[in-house]
């Protein structure tokens, strides 16, 4: 049970940093964080719609990103997501967090050499 | 190619939210599964095929209605397990007391009393209101997003709390005989009437609400994605 929660931690973790990162460059709707997340991560780390969507909300319910429906180059109607002022404000430490994570599981299991 | 957002609407249940939110979040769901069902068409996949593929995007549909209503719901207010075991286990254990009452008022009239037929014809009664007590508790249950055993539990509530106050009866009532400073007139324990107590009072009302509680414990199933008619 515990290493449940230490491993759903991790993966939360590790989706909010994702999508605050791809939103600070610019809004995608949904789908296309999808798509973005799969693209530039190689492949390594896919959201599906059951796990994209409830991190959106809960992220907007936060305030650290804002949707809103706008019509895309197609004319469909699409709910961009922005990163907000106070989402901005959490990416730099939410970085540093990560980063001194992976540092000390380096040090621990040398898993940048493995 | 489905109706999309028709689809998502039957088949997420977020009803406890309010209607402008839940079209949002239906139309929402349905264009990223209508791009899925797009991206897979182009890549060679037939209509049943790519309906099959976005459709796989979402592997429990409640679950996924679950996780959305937590993170829609605004902060402050009551927790899951409030809402899917605590209040439908209260109405249950509600209804139960509701319908002992009643039958208390009815049978308790001094020409009624002490008339064996009397107090077995209100115990069939009672026993006959206990299915409706379980389903009380396991729909509101099911209603506010639990999972089966929430739902299971809630529906049993009344037999539970009877249990657990029993049980703690039993074991002080056992302390004290053992440590000896219960009451010298204490006998020793009748089991055969216990036994019998606890199936009439706990046992078989239990499964009464069990019984209510049934069709409320099965999930509504996703539809296959190849039953999903293609238009």
């Amino acid at each position: 049970m515990r290493k449940k929660q230490v491993r759903s931690k991790i993966s939360r973790g590790s989706a909010e940093l994702a999508i605050l990162s791809l939103l600070s460059k610019q809004p995608l709707y949904g789908f296309e964080i999808s798509k973005r997340i799969e693209e530039e991560s190689g492949g390594a780390l896919r959201f599906n719609l059951a796990s994209l969507y409830p991190m959106l909300y809960e992220l907007e319910k936060r305030a650290w990103i804002k949707g809103k429906w706008e019509a895309n180059r197609a004319g469909r109607d699409r709910r961009y997501y922005c990163l907000t002022p106070a989402g901005r404000k959490q990416l730099a430490p939410l970085r540093r967090e990560w980063r001194s994570f992976f540092q000390a599981l380096d040090c621990l299991a040398e898993v940048s050499s493995a | 190619m489905p109706d999309w957002r028709k689809l998502v609407a039957e088949k997420l249940d977020t009803t406890d939210l309010p209607p402008q939110q839940r079209q949002e979040i239906a139309a929402e769901l349905a264009s990223h599964l209508e791009e899925a069902f797009e991206e897979q068409s182009a890549r060679g996949a037939n209509e049943s095929e790519a309906v099959g593929q976005a459709l796989s995007e979402v592997f429990d549909w409640n679950e996924l209605a679950r996780r959305i209503r937590r993170a829609k719901r605004e902060e402050g207010t009551m927790n899951d397990r409030t809402r899917q075991l605590w209040l439908p286990g209260l109405a249950s254990l509600s209804a139960a007391i509701a319908v002992e009452v009643a039958l208390a008022q009815v049978s308790y009239r001094p020409h009624m009393i002490l008339r064996a037929h009397v107090t077995q014809l209100m115990y069939v009664l009672w026993l006959l209101a206990q299915p409706v007590c379980g389903a009380v508790g396991a729909y509101l249950s099911r209603r506010a997003g639990g999972t089966r055993p929430a739902r299971l539990a809630a529906g049993l509530f009344p037999s539970g709390i009877l249990l657990a106050v029993v049980l703690i009866v039993v074991t002080i009532n056992l302390t004290l005989r053992a440590t000896g400073l219960g009451s010298p007139d204490l006998g020793p324990p009748n089991v055969p009437i216990f036994a019998r107590a606890i199936a009439t009072v706990i046992l078989i009302p239990g499964g009464a609400m069990l019984l209510g509680a049934l069709p409320f414990l099965s999930d509504r199933r996703p539809v296959a994605p190849e039953t999903i008619r293609v238009a």
